[in-house]
């Protein structure tokens, strides 16, 4: 890999991490707003409908989020050149699409069918780009990063088990992010030690 | 590390979680709580699951090395998901999670890839 698409990778990856800061942002605002949304009783897509600005905030957020998301997995499609990495790129972008359309259709639009719908296959697409991504690393021998992803499974999969669901949906939220950071926050440092990708 | 030093204390790392697993079991049987059964066959699932990575660090040993780093971060994920969610008592997921940690650590140096790469050179 050259010193230019170095460069570029790194860029992406910087756009991945605001993409997770920009999602813990939006949702911290939420909250400094909305004080009745409780962690583990209400969903976060209650925001989208609540009657404080809120609303607002979780609408708008959620199409920006979403953008910036696809953004980054569209830099990983264009600067990775293994099959893997190139697959979660686009898992990746289409989640953020979809997380855009999350913002765009409220609970209340459509008795929430568009909203739920479109909120599932952000998960989706968010697990394939997961198990794209850590599979490809372990092709490569970084076990440890790929690792990660598994301990990450087996954390949501026991969520969804034991908790109800808006319990298990803002855990699998919160984990989703810290794999993503990871993931961007890898992207970075592998372009500055300008390991091979 | 010496390759024997290696694969011996993956093999110690994987038997002392077994045994801190079956002393769990009896803990987890001895105190009354409402997911008792659950908590019971968990205890018991990640004891199979360190001494099955314990045999694996032996000179017959039974998955590659890619396996047992799997299998090492299965268990690890079980430990932490099961502390998480409050299936396992708090001092049993911290004391599990740092063996399968110490277990992953040495299951990833090159002694140990060397060594099952080539399980009967030396």
């Amino acid at each position: 890999m050259n010193a230019d698409a170095n460069k570029q990778t790194a860029a992406f990856g910087w756009i991945g991490i605001v993409a997770v800061a920009a999602f813990i942002a939006m949702w911290i605002a939420c909250y400094a707003v909305d004080g009745a949304w409780e962690w583990g009783v209400n969903d976060l897509s209650d925001f989208g409908v609540s009657d404080t600005g809120a609303a607002s905030i979780f609408n708008y957020g959620c199409i920006i989020v979403g953008i910036v998301l696809a953004i980054y997995g569209i830099g990983k499609v264009c600067n990775y050149d293994t099959y893997g990495h190139k697959y979660s790129g686009l898992m990746i972008a289409f989640s953020g699409i979809c997380f855009s359309m999350v913002g765009v259709f409220s609970t209340i639009y459509g008795n929430g069918d568009y909203h739920h719908f479109f909120a599932s296959l952000t998960g989706l697409f968010l697990a394939a780009a997961i198990v794209a991504s850590s599979a490809q690393e372990w092709k490569d021998g970084k076990q440890i990063i790929a690792g990660i992803a598994i301990v990450i499974a087996c954390i949501v999969t026991a969520c969804m088990v034991m908790y109800p669901f808006a319990e298990f949906e803002v855990w699998a939220l919160v984990l989703a992010a810290a794999w993503l950071a990871i993931d961007a926050g890898y992207s970075i440092a592998s372009s500055i030690k300008g390991v091979k990708q | 590390m010496k390759t024997s030093k290696a694969m011996t204390a993956g093999f110690v790392f994987g038997i002392l979680g077994g045994l801190v697993a079956m002393f769990s079991l009896v803990y987890c049987y001895y105190t009354p709580d409402q997911f008792e059964l659950m908590n019971i066959s968990l205890s018991m699932l990640s004891a199979v699951l360190f001494f099955a990575i314990a045999g694996a660090f032996t000179k017959t040993g039974q998955w590659s090395q890619n396996i047992l780093m799997f299998m090492a971060f299965v268990t690890a994920g079980i430990m932490v998901a099961g502390t998480f969610v409050d299936y396992y008592p708090l001092w049993f997921g911290i004391i599990e999670t740092a063996i399968a940690a110490l277990i992953i650590a040495v299951a990833s140096s090159t002694a140990v890839k060397r060594r099952l790469e080539v399980p009967l050179r030396d």
